[in-house]
């Protein structure tokens, strides 16, 4: 090299690699969503929260609501946040066996959370003393909580389904996919505290 | 040549030995025994207060502890951490001062 060239200020910018900006841009653009999609949960949450407060008589969840049954959709959901991230980890390290068994432990979580949900809006709407949509201000909050983060769940399940059935090994769709469905846990933690366990007066 | 020749490269199963299999188990034994904590403490007989007061404080530990360690919030930059946190720290603040005022208004009538 002359030494006019080596003394020649020359600056290469390495180009990014485009695997590692797609990460990035899913990543943020995810979080993004989740940010606002966590704004129209605490819009409800305060909704609700209010409308209780100014209530003069508000029912005790116990009542009317199953806690045991709510428990056990409450441990589905938390141990599906554990096997999801199981999943996230094999898919990282590219064992494929590992990241099919821990996918479809969550699918069957997340399915066995929307029938818990299920059985237990059979047993509101049938019950003796049935709690529709328009009973009271307890059952409209509660259904619209419930539901609107019933249907996240739901959402969750479908896109699962689309790693398994679309044999998808990109690591960083993974990432995504699971930031999702640990919200829709991250979701239910004050659902569960202030619909289900806060106490009445 | 290498320093060291025999050191040989990490193979990525033996990252996969070091991906925090305890770590997250700890996490959801963490998370479990919280909500059992929850559950017992609806059914103390103590003061209404306090049982609202820690029932609230058990879910943000809860919904700290999912974003801090499964979510990965820790490991992302602080600007994000930022944009997360804020409005997630907002919302409760704004419900408690709404639900004060409605108890206010309450109070009034």
């Amino acid at each position: 090299m002359s030494p006019s060239a080596s003394s020649a200020a020359t600056v290469v910018i390495e180009p990014r690699p485009a695997a590692a900006a797609d990460t990035a841009t899913g990543k943020l653009g995810m979080w993004l969503f989740l940010v606002t999609d966590g704004m129209g949960f605490a819009g409800l949450l305060i909704a609700y929260a209010v409308l209780r407060v100014r209530a003069t008589v508000w029912p005790d969840s116990e009542d009317r609501l199953v806690l045991a049954q709510v428990a056990f959709m409450t441990a589905a959901l938390l141990t599906s946040s554990f096997t999801m991230t199981r999943a996230l980890v094999a898919a990282r390290t590219h064992r494929a066996v590992a990241r099919t068994v821990w996918l479809l432990l969550t699918l069957g979580l997340g399915v066995a959370f929307l029938g818990g949900q299920a059985l237990e809006y059979r047993h509101l709407l049938e019950g003796a003393r049935p709690m529709r949509l328009g009973s009271d201000a307890f059952a409209s909050t509660f259904y619209a909580l419930t539901g609107y983060h019933g249907l996240h769940v739901a959402v969750g399940v479908v896109l699962l389904l689309g790693l398994l059935v679309g044999r998808v090994s990109r690591p960083r769709v993974w990432e995504v996919v699971g930031l999702f469905w640990h919200f829709v846990d991250l979701a239910w933690i004050p659902i569960l505290s202030l619909v289900y366990l806060l106490p009445s007066t | 040549m290498s320093a060291h020749p025999t050191t040989r490269e990490a193979h990525p199963r033996d990252a996969a030995a070091r991906t925090g299999l305890p770590a997250h188990v700890a996490v959801l034994l963490a998370l479990g025994a919280l909500t059992a904590l929850e559950f017992f403490i609806v059914r103390l007989p103590v003061d209404r207060a306090l049982r609202v007061t820690t029932l609230l404080g058990l879910s943000l530990t809860k919904a700290g502890l999912m974003l801090m360690t499964f979510m990965n919030l820790r490991r992302e930059a602080w600007a994000l951490r930022g944009l997360v946190l804020v409005p997630l720290l907002l919302a409760p603040l704004f419900a408690i001062a709404l639900m004060l005022d409605a108890v206010f208004r309450v109070g009034l009538r």
